[in-house]
C-alpha cells in the first residue's frame, strides 16, 4: 500500500530555525511521517584548526565552537587537556569552575524557555524571559569579564577571583531570579494554553531514548536518569563536594522537557550558592606546563547544558595531533528525528525546540537517514578504541 | 485563566527595561576586556605574547626611541581574550575598560594600538616654548 | 438653491475629511501606535520612540516607507487577483467605517444597516484568503485555507452575537440600536442578563476576526512564514497594513457603538459626544491587546473546537435568552 506524501522542506533559512539546517519531512495530510535532517551548514573546520595552535591558543578557538555553551567547551578542553598533561587545579578554582558552569547553564536554559515561548506564539513571555536573562549576563560579566564568550577557565585554573563583594552581589542577584523563574514555573507548567500545545506532544519512551541514545535534559524528561556531573568522577570540577539532584520526569512529551529545564534552572541557583558560600581559599591557578608529553591523551566529558559533551584530544608535543569533539546535540539528532513522527505539521515546531539544537556545536559529519538509527553510548573507553583504530591505520 | 494577565498589567505602570543606547551610556563592569594597553616600561620585548595570542593579533615592531621590539595590537584581528595579559611574565600588558568601538578600516595600518608616546614626531603634542627672557635693564 | 449648495459642499467635507477618508486614514493609523505602544509597554518594551511625539508619526512612515519599495511578483501568482482583493479589501474596510456614529449621525444609515455592515466585513476576511489563494507558494495557500477555516467558524457567532443588541432594542440601524441602547437598558433590567454576557463572547469573536493572540494562526510565523501575506511586499504590504489597522478600528467603533452607544448620551453636543466615542474605542482596544499579549497560539484544531462547541451553542443560546424577554 503506497501513501501519497507531500514532502515538506523547512530549509535553511526559515523563521522556525534559528541556526541553519535543512530538514525534509515528509508529511501525509497533516501527520509527519518520516522526517531527514540535512545538516553542516555551519561547519568552520573548527578541529583542523585545532590541529594548528598550541594548547595555550587552542582553548579560545574551542570555546568558538558554541555561542551559547562556550563555558561547557572550554571546561571540556581543559579537562582533556590537564588529564593528558597530568595535572589538577587548585580546590578554589575548581569550586570556580563549577560556578561559572552553572550560571551559564541558567541563562542558556532561559534562552530555551524564551525560544519554546517564541514557538507558541507567546511573544510577551519571550520579551519578559529574555529581560530576566540580561540581568545573568550582567552578572556573567562581573564574574568573568565577557558576556557572552567568557573564557573563564584556563589551563591549571581559571581567569580571576570573586571577590566577596562580588560573592554577596551574585546571591542577591540570584536570589531575585529564583523568584522570577518560579514564576515562569507556574506559566509553563499551568497556562492551558501552553499546555495545550505541549502536552502529549512530541512523546518518546524511555526505551526508544536509551535505543537511539538521547542525551541530556531531552533524555532526563524521559526517565533517563544519567547525568555526566553526577555519574562521572573528575577532578577537575568540584561537582563531587556540591550537593545537587538530578531532575527527570516522567511524562516523556514536550512539556516536560521544559519543565525538567526550569527545574534544573532552580537547582543551578542552589549549587552557586553552596558553592559561593563553601568555596575554599587559595590559588585560584597553578603554573601549568606549555605542552604535553608526545602521545598522551586525555578525554574531558562535562554536561553541557544540552546534554553529554566529550573533548578527546591526543598530544604531539606542542599541538595536539588530534583533538575530536562529540557534542550533545548531535546525538540528540536521532531520538529528536523519531519524536516528529506520527505528530502534526502544528507541532513540528514544539518538538524542535524541545530537544534545544545547536547547530553550532553540531557541524562535525554529515548524517544520511535517520532509519537505521545508530545508537550511540560514548564511554571513555570505546571513544578511546575507536579514536586509536582510525588513526593509527 | 491566563496566567501571565496579572503580570501583564503591571508591567504597564513600571518603567521600561529598554536601555536607550546612544543617548544613555553602559556602565561597563570591572573586569571587562576591553582595549588592550601597554606599560612600555615594564616590557621587555619578549615576544611571548606574540606567541601565545590564539587570533596572531600581536606584532612586535622594533622602535628606535626604546631600542627594542614592542607588542602592536591589531584590534581587527584581537579577540579581547586577555591571553596575552596572562602571559606577560612582567605584567606589562592590561587589558582596559574601554569598550571597542565598532570603527572598521579594510587596512590594518588604522586598526592598530600603537603606544602613545611613540607615535612619529609630526604627531608628537610638541613643548611649548620657553617666553623670551626680559630684555636687559641698564 | 443656496442651501443646497451649501449642503453639498458640507457633505463632500464631511465625505473626505471628517468623519471621512481623511479622518478614518489618520484614525486608523493612531489606532496602530496605540496598539503598538500598549503591546510594548506591557512587555515592559518602549515600543516606537522617535518619530513624532512619543513615536505617534511611526505608522505614517512605515506606510509611506514601505509604498516607496520594490514590489517582488511572483511568476506563478495572479497578480491581479492579489492587486484586486488587496484593494477590496482596505476599501471595504474604510466604506464600512462610514456606518458608524463616529460624531453625532453617522453618515450613512437607515434601518437594516447593521446586516449590510456585517455581510460587507464577511466579503473582506474572504478577501484577504483570496490574496493568500492566487499566491501559489505553499505558505501563502495553506496560510490562506487556515483563515478560511477559521472565518467560517467565528462568521456565524459575530452574527448572532451583533443580533443581541437589535433584539434588546428592536431596531436594525447601527445608529438607532447606540441610541436607544441606555434607555432600553435603564428600563427593563432584565436585559441586562444578556447583554452582559455576549459582551465578552463577542469579544473573543472580535479577536477571531481580527487574527491576534491568541488566534494569530494565519500569521504563524514559526511555521508557515507569514501566513498569507508571505509574498506580498512594497505597496501591497502597505495597504495590507493599511487594512489591517481600519479593521482594527472598524470592530473596536462596532462593538463600542452597538454595545455601549458610543457617544450617545451626549447626541446634543457633538464634542462631547466625539470624545465619549474615543474613549470607548480605546478602551476596547486596550482589552484587545490585553488578551493578545497574554496569550500564546492555540492550534487550528483547538480553535475549530473552541468555535463549533463553545461559542457557536452559547451565542444562539444568548439570543433565545433574549428573544424570550423581549416576547417576539
Amino acid at each position: 500500500m503506497s501513501t501519497f506524501t507531500m514532502l515538506l522542506p523547512f530549509g535553511p533559512q526559515h523563521p522556525m530555525l534559528h541556526e541553519p539546517a535543512h530538514f525534509k519531512f515528509e508529511v501525509d495530510g497533516e501527520t509527519v511521517v518520516n522526517v531527514t535532517p540535512y545538516l553542516n551548514y555551519v561547519h568552520r573546520g573548527i578541529e583542523k584548526l585545532l590541529e594548528n595552535r598550541t594548547y595555550v591558543q587552542g582553548l579560545y578557538v574551542a570555546a568558538r565552537v558554541c555561542g551559547i555553551c562556550n563555558p561547557s567547551h572550554t571546561n571540556a578542553f581543559v579537562a582533556a587537556v590537564e588529564e593528558a598533561m597530568g595535572i589538577e587545579p587548585p580546590p578554589r578554582a575548581k569550586y570556580l569552575r563549577v560556578v561559572t558552569q552553572e550560571i551559564h547553564r541558567i541563562q542558556s536554559h532561559l534562552i530555551l524557555l524564551a525560544v519554546a515561548a517564541e514557538e507558541m506564539g507567546f511573544n510577551s513571555l519571550f520579551m519578559l524571559i529574555w529581560r530576566d536573562r540580561e540581568r545573568i549576563l550582567r552578572l556573567i560579566e562581573a564574574i568573568t569579564g565577557g558576556r557572552v564568550m567568557q573564557s573563564y577557565d584556563r589551563i591549571g585554573g581559571v581567569y580571576r577571583d570573586i571577590n566577596d563583594i562580588l560573592a554577596e552581589r551574585v546571591i542577591k542577584e540570584l536570589s531575585e531570579m529564583r523568584n522570577r523563574v518560579i514564576q515562569y514555573r507556574k506559566v509553563f507548567s499551568e497556562d492551558p494554553i501552553v499546555r495545550r500545545r505541549t502536552v502529549d506532544v512530541g512523546v518518546l519512551k524511555t526505551a526508544e531514548m536509551v535505543r537511539l541514545g538521547g542525551v541530556g535534559p531531552f533524555a532526563r524528561a524521559s526517565a533517563v536518569d544519567y547525568d555526566v556531573r553526577r555519574d562521572h568522577r573528575s577532578n577537575h570540577v568540584a561537582y563531587d563536594e556540591v550537593p545537587f539532584n538530578v531532575i527527570t520526569r516522567e511524562e516523556c512529551d514536550v512539556w516536560a522537557r521544559l519543565i525538567a529545564r526550569v527545574d534544573e534552572t532552580l537547582e543551578c541557583i542552589n549549587m552557586i550558592e553552596y558553592a559561593l558560600k563553601h568555596m575554599p581559599s587559595g590559588a585560584i591557578r597553578y603554573r601549568a606546563p606549555r605542552a604535553a608529553p608526545k602521545g598522551a591523551e586525555g578525554i574531558g566529558r562535562v554536561e553541557a547544558p544540552r546534554g553529554e559533551l566529550v573533548h578527546h584530544t591526543i598530544s604531539d608535543g606542542q599541538r595536539p595531533y588530534r583533538h575530536r569533539i562529540r557534542t550533545p546535540s548531535f546525538a540528540n539528532v536521532f531520538p529528536a528525528a523519531k519524536a516528529h513522527i506520527g505528530y502534526s505539521i502544528a507541532d513540528i515546531p514544539m518538538i524542535y525546540v524541545s530537544w534545544d539544537p545547536c547547530f553550532s556545536c553540531l557541524a562535525r559529519v554529515t548524517l544520511v537517514d535517520i532509519r537505521s538509527g545508530t545508537a550511540k553510548v560514548i564511554s571513555g573507553e570505546e571513544l578511546r578504541r575507536e579514536a586509536r583504530r582510525r588513526w593509527e591505520k | 485563566m491566563l496566567k501571565l494577565f496579572g503580570e501583564i498589567l503591571g508591567n504597564l505602570k513600571r518603567r521600561p527595561a529598554t536601555i536607550d543606547v546612544p543617548f544613555e551610556k553602559i556602565e561597563v563592569e570591572e573586569i571587562y576586556r576591553g582595549l588592550e594597553f601597554l606599560d612600555i616600561d615594564k616590557c621587555i620585548g619578549c615576544g611571548a605574547c606574540a606567541l601565545d595570542c590564539p587570533a596572531a593579533a600581536i606584532e612586535m615592531v622594533e622602535f628606535k626611541e626604546v631600542n627594542r621590539k614592542l607588542p602592536i595590537f591589531i584590534i581587527g584581528r584581537c579577540v579581547f581574550c586577555a591571553q596575552c595579559e596572562d602571559t606577560c611574565p612582567y605584567e606589562a600588558i592590561k587589558m582596559t575598560r574601554e569598550v571597542p568601538k565598532p570603527f572598521f578600516s579594510f587596512e590594518e595600518d588604522k586598526m592598530k594600538i600603537v603606544p602613545k608616546e611613540l607615535r612619529p614626531l609630526e604627531k608628537r603634542p610638541q613643548p611649548k616654548p620657553l617666553p623670551p627672557p626680559p630684555p636687559a635693564k641698564g | 438653491m443656496g442651501e443646497v449648495i451649501l449642503e453639498a459642499i458640507v457633505l463632500i467635507l464631511q465625505i473626505f475629511i471628517f468623519p471621512g477618508f481623511l479622518f478614518l486614514l489618520l484614525m486608523s493609523f493612531f489606532i496602530e501606535w496605540y496598539k503598538r505602544k500598549l503591546f510594548a509597554r506591557m512587555q515592559n518594551r518602549v515600543g516606537p520612540k522617535y518619530i513624532g511625539y512619543k513615536g505617534i508619526l511611526q505608522p505614517i512612515a512605515d506606510f509611506f516607507k514601505l509604498l516607496s519599495k520594490e514590489v517582488i511578483e511572483l511568476e506563478r501568482a495572479d497578480n491581479h487577483l492579489i492587486d484586486l482583493s488587496l484593494l477590496m479589501a482596505s476599501s471595504i474596510f474604510i466604506y464600512v467605517c462610514f456606518f458608524l456614529p463616529f460624531v453625532g449621525r453617522p453618515l450613512i444609515s437607515f434601518e437594516g444597516d447593521l446586516i449590510a455592515v456585517l455581510l460587507l466585513t464577511s466579503a473582506a476576511s474572504f478577501m484577504l484568503f483570496a490574496i493568500g489563494w492566487s499566491m501559489s507558494s505553499p505558505y501563502g495557500m495553506i496560510g490562506g485555507m487556515r483563515l478560511l477555516a477559521q472565518v467560517i467558524g467565528f462568521e456565524i457567532p459575530y452574527f448572532i452575537l451583533a443580533l443581541v443588541p437589535a433584539y434588546i432594542t428592536k431596531s436594525l440601524s447601527i445608529f438607532e440600536i447606540g441610541r436607544r441602547m441606555g434607555s432600553v437598558l435603564l428600563s427593563n433590567p432584565a436585559y441586562l442578563i444578556p447583554w452582559s454576557i455576549s459582551i465578552p463572547l463577542f469579544l473573543v469573536a472580535t479577536q477571531i476576526e481580527l487574527e491576534e493572540a491568541p488566534f494569530h494562526i494565519p500569521d504563524a510565523e514559526q511555521e508557515l512564514v507569514a501566513g498569507y501575506f508571505t509574498e506580498l511586499s512594497g505597496r501591497r504590504l502597505a495597504l495590507l497594513d493599511l487594512a489591517k489597522d481600519t479593521q482594527l478600528l472598524f470592530c473596536s467603533a462596532f462593538m463600542a457603538s452597538i454595545f455601549f452607544g458610543a457617544g450617545s448620551p451626549f447626541y446634543q453636543n457633538p464634542l462631547l459626544g466625539f470624545i465619549m466615542t474615543m474613549v470607548e474605542i480605546l478602551i476596547i482596544a486596550f482589552f484587545i491587546v490585553t488578551i493578545k499579549a497574554s496569550a500564546a497560539r492555540l492550534a487550528i484544531s483547538n480553535v475549530l473546537d473552541m468555535m463549533w462547541k463553545y461559542l457557536v451553542p452559547s451565542s444562539a443560546l444568548i439570543l433565545a435568552i433574549s428573544l424570550l424577554l423581549g416576547g417576539v
